[in-house]
């Protein structure tokens, strides 16, 4: 599967679990995923650190739909089980999409596969890189106005406005800085790597969903 | 920021940071949640997390819409600030990459409702189309059907109050700011 493909085959994954209201097809999941994980060389102690912090929101999904769900007693039981179950399995689904595929790799396969704008996926790709320098400017936000006897909140719009006025600057140099390293809007690109569907992709995409039809059809609980 | 549909480099750039900082906020705000999810656990009403701090987590959309003024904005902002979230390894996994879609949908509507004219309605009104579009959602994928209809109520009340906050007031409050700033001004001139 490329990128591409693995992003479809989540989203449909999560959608169906979203909608339906099944604990066996979750647990189901929930075990092939963590196959999944393994087969992909992730270390177990990874895994645990996914099952510890999926623990505390579990408990209290589980918990609240315990107490206030609506039927009797079997009922918000089951409801429970299941709504439990989610939080978990999305973040297994989550973690087998973003250990093997970077941003990178997905925003250019996207382009290439669903034939995106290459503005806006070049865009994307140059913001990327300021992830690390937006986590430094909060912090020397922050730090600026404690030097004045002041405190941001994340709840003030100084905060966002100090950071809007970096990424407004920011975005007008990068921009410049793209156009005269080369890059046109609009113009035809070659590529360096491609990244094209693979054949058999859509076919395990179709073998997976087929089969969680069948235990979605099977399962009684 | 003049109203043209065209999109520029420099405005897909912007629109990335925007998404960008959410995102960074957005997972910041991760701890929070638990935090709070922990205590309201406590009690069993562990739904109110969500609802009291949804706004937070719908910020991006309204504000992006509200400063570039082209369709699609809401939307785009707000997939990118999952997209970021679920990539810097917040904890909801790949549900964050619907949640943006319900979200970002949500917000843009109010925009669209308006034909993409009027701006400052539209942002009041994206608070009210989020709210209504993220319930129904909520409804099913975090299972709000399952719970008795007072409880609902008081669900959809609670977020509402939260994204008209954080979506509505505080945006408008940093578009305000903005606009003091004269920031955007030059480029304006500019074009």
């Amino acid at each position: 599967m490329n990128a591409s493909q693995r992003l479809y085959l989540s989203l449909l994954i999560s959608l169906e679990v979203a909608l339906t209201q099944s604990f066996t097809l979750n647990v189901v999941l929930y075990v092939f995923f963590i196959g999944l994980l393994l087969f992909q060389g992730i270390r177990i102690q990874r895994i645990l650190r996914y099952l510890f912090i999926a623990l505390l929101p579990t408990l209290a999904t589980f918990w609240s739909f315990y107490l206030y769900s609506v039927g009797n007693l079997s009922e918000r039981l089951h409801t429970a089980y299941m709504m439990g179950s989610r939080v978990g399995l999305f973040i297994f689904v989550g973690a087998w999409l973003t250990n093997v595929v970077s941003p990178s790799v997905l925003l250019k396969s996207l382009e290439e596969n669903l034939k995106l704008s290459a503005t806006f996926i070049y865009g994307m790709l140059a913001a990327l890189n300021f992830i690390p320098r937006f986590k430094q400017t909060f912090r020397s936000i922050q730090a600026a106005s404690y030097m004045r006897g002041q405190a941001v909140h994340w709840y003030q719009p100084t905060l966002y406005f100090k950071a809007l006025i970096h990424a407004i600057r920011w975005s007008e140099m990068l921009a410049m800085a793209m156009t005269s390293h080369g890059f046109q809007e609009g113009a035809t690109r070659t590529r360096y790597r491609s990244y094209p569907y693979q054949k058999f992709g859509f076919v395990w995409i179709a073998l997976i969903m087929c089969s969680t039809f069948i235990v979605l059809y099977l399962s009684q609980y | 920021m003049k109203n043209t549909n065209k999109w520029t480099l420099r405005d897909a750039i912007l629109l990335a940071m925007i998404g960008i900082i959410f995102s960074v906020i957005y997972f910041l705000m991760d701890p929070v949640y638990q935090v709070l999810t922990g205590a309201f656990a406590a009690v069993g009403l562990q739904a109110f997390t969500g609802s009291f701090t949804i706004g937070v987590w719908m910020m991006a959309g309204p504000l992006a819409a509200y400063i570039l003024k082209k369709p699609g904005t809401a939307l785009l902002a707000e997939m990118i600030g999952a997209a970021g979230e679920m990539f810097m390894g917040g904890y909801w996994g790949v549900a964050t990459l619907l949640s943006g879609l319900i979200q970002g949908a949500g917000s843009e509507l109010g925009f669209t409702l308006t034909g993409y004219k009027n701006w400052k309605n539209g942002l009041w009104l994206s608070t009210l189309t989020g709210t209504v579009v993220t319930f129904i959602w909520n409804l099913y994928h975090s299972g709000y059907i399952n719970y008795s209809i007072p409880m609902m109520a008081a669900l959809f009340v609670v977020r509402y109050l939260s994204i008209f906050f954080f979506g509505g007031v505080l945006v408008n409050w940093i578009e305000k700011l903005l606009d003091r700033s004269h920031f955007m001004s030059p480029v304006e001139e500019a074009e």
